[in-house]
């Protein structure tokens, strides 16, 4: 490094001098850094060797919002970045530089204190202003200098002193927001099984019957605890929680209050029991305890929901994934009863109407009401009485008359559907996706006749839609496809029409993430995997099962049944159109969770990989996945062990073939009955497979051992006919065959001398026995013609 | 060794009081193993008993390889948790362990019981009415053994 000579005197003044020494000191400090730090020399290379000086890369502007208002839109700031000596601009080049500008404004230096030199150059558009950032920002001047130029800021008295700030509304979110948006993220894990289950490997349901028995087991034993809980409430009522937390009260679900009063009307009102809330109001009646119209109107609004009866119990996860959710409330369709046209709604109805404690919003819900369980009379006798007195009708209500009106027969039913339209127009109620979802399900369900052609509405509404700017849902898809492929109606169209309309709806559900509002939400996404399956488009297929891992749109498979019908098809698909590897890893995948195993699945499996070479070395993990889901079935095992033996394989394939066979082997040799293969037992197939297995890897002491199995089996044969023949017939099979079944010999032997097998043996058949050997020697000497 | 007197003195008085003193001996250290007696299980003839992972860890390694079954010992909770569940799993749970994160605890342990079902109906049940009676929500995360698993660490 290099010192000056300039720094060099200073030094020595500063010891000379001696007093004020740490402030020079300080000063000397500052000094030097700035100056070595600019003195610095790279090590210098000879020309020849050294590479090109290295372009400066130009700094990229911030992209700001044009709300911004820290920053003049029409005005820049200048300055010179990196030049070795000090350079400033002057007004000429400046002109030259920027010869579209208004004014200019040199840096100003002040101070001792190295300034940035930033210059202000004022534009008379915002548009030039952008226009010379993205041009001369890193601009090279003489001598290396580089330009920086940049948006300017105001000076900081003005935008303190905005009036426009404009604070955002409050989103207000959900206590989960934050997590539902992180798993958003993650994607679906087909290695998970459900949530709701144990989680241990073991203990993971295998096989569909198994996962039905899981989640009832499950619901049952918290059936059970809120059993006990109930009868022994005592023991659970101690609550020293700060702040006080109700969620583990005992009482949650059950009434408090058990005086007639306006309170106790509210708190069943609140926790949805829907008679007793009934009977307390009777009784507040009776007693002429003030109920005030605030109560009134929520007795209805629950009267009208429920219809006046019970509700079903509640949504347990078990309920949901297996299906057995009644049919959810809010659709008219899945009522059977009706109605209740002597229910208590209708007579609260007429209780507020003599105290004229009827508002618009009782009205609305009386209408709702009325039209949801299908009673059309009555719903439009009030639909008149409420347009004659201008009460205005919800958006929700028109939804549900639309759907009443289509109730009439044929003559007037167009009549009434537009009637309802038009006054939904002429009193600005704007159509919202409910109006458009309810106007197809009723073409779906009431355009039925031959005569009927629903195609030429369906697509009308799909402009209409556009034109409101709303967007479609899942169950209009729905509706859409099965109006278009005229599922309900007696044309049905051809195959290409249904594939086209499926790649058209498909297209257009790319890259959005749906939120559930209708229950046929759930049901789109299985119902055209199905229909995709049979055209056997693969493009189709992938394009679903993206738009299906987009977001959280795989909460709309909920069920077990939908989610095993989707991948069924899906699969079916893969299969015939990709390699065996790929089609492997995604089997791989989904077996044990979504597609739960079965013995036809295990041997789909294995004719896949029999066809080829090279799908032989999949098939070790088989055998373990059969013994893990403990389908160990006869016939999957034979025709396992038949292909395997046909011919040597490889060497490494051969080593776990081998192991296979032996654990094969022991188990069932066992005197226990094997768990690990239930079904199986040693006969004559399997024995032959697995002799061939060690013929062919050059075990064949291993194949003898397998190969005495038979004796054994003539041993029990003998016995169990007690038929001193054929006893004879075995053993001198046996002893003819000499050392391959000699232990088996000599214990029938035994048991045919003994009193147990024939109480009565005369002596001549015990010569004939006794005379019987292991050996064939002596049998040999025995024999003679002569004699 | 008795400390020395200080007060000779008093010496013909004092020596009738009984001092406070420690009685030492020299150090032994953790190389000489062998002749540590306390905490160690005694090895059998036979070789035939049977010691978890946490029983065979020497003394001088609580807190290193040897911890706690719950960090909060004076808990009341603990021990009634702990009745609970070996009571509820008819004796087939063994090594609970309970810990606390938040404002969960979760129960760790070993179970040894044939059926899925039975063992998720247990895992549910217990939940459920210990979360009512602790007042906040008990998780259980058990690990199955089966009968012909052998769930020892060493045999000594």
């Amino acid at each position: 490094m290099k010192m000056s000579c300039s720094l060099t005197r200073t030094c020595l003044k500063t010891l000379k001098l001696g007093q004020h020494a740490h402030r020079t000191s300080r000063l000397l400090a500052c000094c030097a850094l700035r100056k070595f730090s600019t003195e610095v020399e790279a090590p210098t290379v000879s020309p020849s060797l050294s590479s090109p000086p290295p372009v400066p890369v130009p700094e990229t502007v911030e992209v700001l919002e044009p709300d911004d208002k820290r920053y003049d839109p029409l005005s820049i700031s200048f300055r010179i970045k990196k030049s070795k000596k000090k350079r400033k601009l002057k007004e000429n080049e400046l002109k030259q530089l920027f010869p579209n500008a208004v004014s200019y404004d040199l840096p100003k230096a002040h101070g001792l204190w190295p300034v940035t030199n930033y210059g202000k150059i004022t534009f008379s558009s915002a548009s030039k202003a952008k226009e010379v950032i993205q041009n001369m920002n890193g601009k090279i001047l003489e001598n290396g200098a580089v330009l920086q130029v940049q948006k300017a800021l105001r000076p900081s008295e003005e935008w303190l002193t905005l009036d426009q700030i404009e604070i955002p509304k409050k989103i207000e979110r959900s206590p989960t927001a934050i997590l539902e948006a992180l798993s958003a993220t993650v994607g679906k894990d087909y290695t998970s099984s459900f949530y709701y289950f144990v989680d241990d490997p073991w203990c993971y349901p295998k096989s569909r019957m198994s996962r039905t028995i899981m989640t009832e087991a499950l619901q049952s034993g918290k059936d059970a605890a809120h059993f006990i809980i109930k009868k022994y409430k005592e023991n659970f009522e101690f609550n020293d929680t700060h702040p006080r937390i109700e969620a583990f009260d005992p009482q949650l679900d059950e009434l408090e209050l058990a005086e007639t009063s306006q309170l106790a009307l509210l708190e069943c009102i609140k926790k949805k029991k829907v008679e007793d809330a009934i009977n307390m109001h009777k009784n507040c009646m009776e007693r002429d305890i003030e109920v005030s119209e605030d109560t009134n109107l929520r007795l209805l609004d629950l009267l009208t929901l429920y219809n006046s009866e019970n509700s079903q119990s509640k949504e347990t996860p078990k309920d949901v994934v297996l299906n057995n959710y009644p049919d959810r409330l809010g659709h008219p369709h899945y009522t059977k009863a009706g109605w209740r046209k002597e229910g208590y709604a209708e007579k609260l109805f007429m209780i507020m109407t003599e105290k004229n404690q009827l508002s618009p919003r009782a009205y609305n819900m009386m209408l709702k009401g009325r039209a949801k369980y299908g009673d059309r009379q009555r719903a439009m006798e009030l639909y008149n009485t409420m347009k004659q007195t201008n009460i205005p009708v919800e958006i929700e209500a028109y939804n549900l008359m639309v759907y009443v009106a289509f109730n009439y027969p044929r003559n007037y039913q167009v009549e009434k559907v537009m009637d309802i339209l038009r006054d939904m127009k002429t009193q600005g109620v704007v159509p919202n996706q409910g109006t458009f979802n309810t106007y197809l399900k009723a073409l779906l369900d009431y355009m039925t006749l031959k005569k009927d052609n629903p195609t030429a509405d369906m697509l009308k509404t799909l402009k209409e839609m556009k034109i409101c700017g709303v967007e479609p849902s899942l169950a209009t898809w729905y509706y859409v496809y099965k109006i278009g492929t005229g599922s309900t109606s007696f044309v049905k169209k051809s195959k290409m029409f249904c594939l086209d309309l499926a790649r058209q709806i498909i297209d257009s559900m790319e890259g959005k993430i749906y939120t559930p509002t209708a229950p046929e939400d759930y049901l789109l996404y299985h119902y055209l995997a199905q229909e995709v399956r049979n055209f056997l488009d693969v493009d189709v297929t992938y394009k679903l099962h993206k738009s299906l891992h987009t977001g959280n749109n795989y909460r709309f498979l909920n069920t077990f049944k939908k989610e095993l019908l989707y991948h069924l098809n899906y699969m079916d698909v893969v299969k015939l159109f990709e390699p065996i590897d790929t089609v492997v890893k995604k089997n791989n995948e989904m077996t044990p969770v979504v597609i739960p195993p079965s013995a036809s699945s295990f041997l789909q499996y294995l004719d896949m990989n029999l066809t080829t070479d090279a799908g032989y070395k999949n098939l070790p993990l088989l055998w373990q996945d059969m013994i893990y889901c403990k389908i160990t079935t006869m016939t999957l095992v034979e025709f396992y062990l038949s292909f395997m033996s046909r011919k040597k394989h490889y060497p490494e394939l051969e080593e776990k073939i081998v192991e296979i066979a032996r654990d094969l082997y022991q188990e069932l040799t066992k005197k226990e009955e094997s768990r690990k293969y239930f079904g199986v037992s040693l006969k004559g197939a399997i024995i032959d497979h697995l002799i061939m297995i060690f013929v062919n890897a050059d075990l064949i002491n291993e194949a003898w051992e397998v190969a005495t199995v038979v004796s054994r089996h003539l041993f029990t044969l003998a016995i169990k006919e007690k038929d001193f023949n054929k006893a004879m017939i075995c053993l001198q099979y046996l002893s003819n065959a000499g050392d391959f079944g000699k232990d088996v010999f000599q214990s029938l032997k035994k048991e045919v001398l003994s009193t147990t097998f024939i109480p009565s043996i005369t002596a001549s058949q015990r010569e004939r026995i006794e005379s019987l050997s292991e050996s064939n020697k002596k049998r040999k000497k025995k024999v003679n013609f002569w004699n | 060794m008795a400390q020395r007197n200080v007060f000779k003195k008093w010496k013909p008085l004092y020596t009738f009081i009984a001092n406070r003193t420690l009685h030492t001996s020299s150090v032994l250290s953790m190389f000489d193993r062998k002749n540590i007696r306390a905490g160690v299980p005694k090895i059998s003839v036979k070789k035939e008993k049977k010691l978890t992972y946490q029983e065979a860890q020497p003394p001088d390694m609580i807190g290193v390889r040897k911890a706690w079954d719950s960090w909060n010992s004076s808990q009341l909770k603990d021990i009634f948790i702990r009745k609970f569940v070996y009571g509820t799993f008819q004796g087939k749970a063994k090594n609970i362990i309970i810990k606390r994160r938040y404002n969960v605890i979760y129960v760790a342990g070993l179970v040894n019981l044939v059926s899925n079902s039975k063992l998720s109906f247990l895992v549910a049940y217990t939940e459920e009415i210990l979360s009512y009676f602790l007042k906040c929500p008990v998780k259980l995360e058990i690990q199955a053994i089966l009968l012909t698993r052998e769930d020892y660490f060493k045999k000594i």
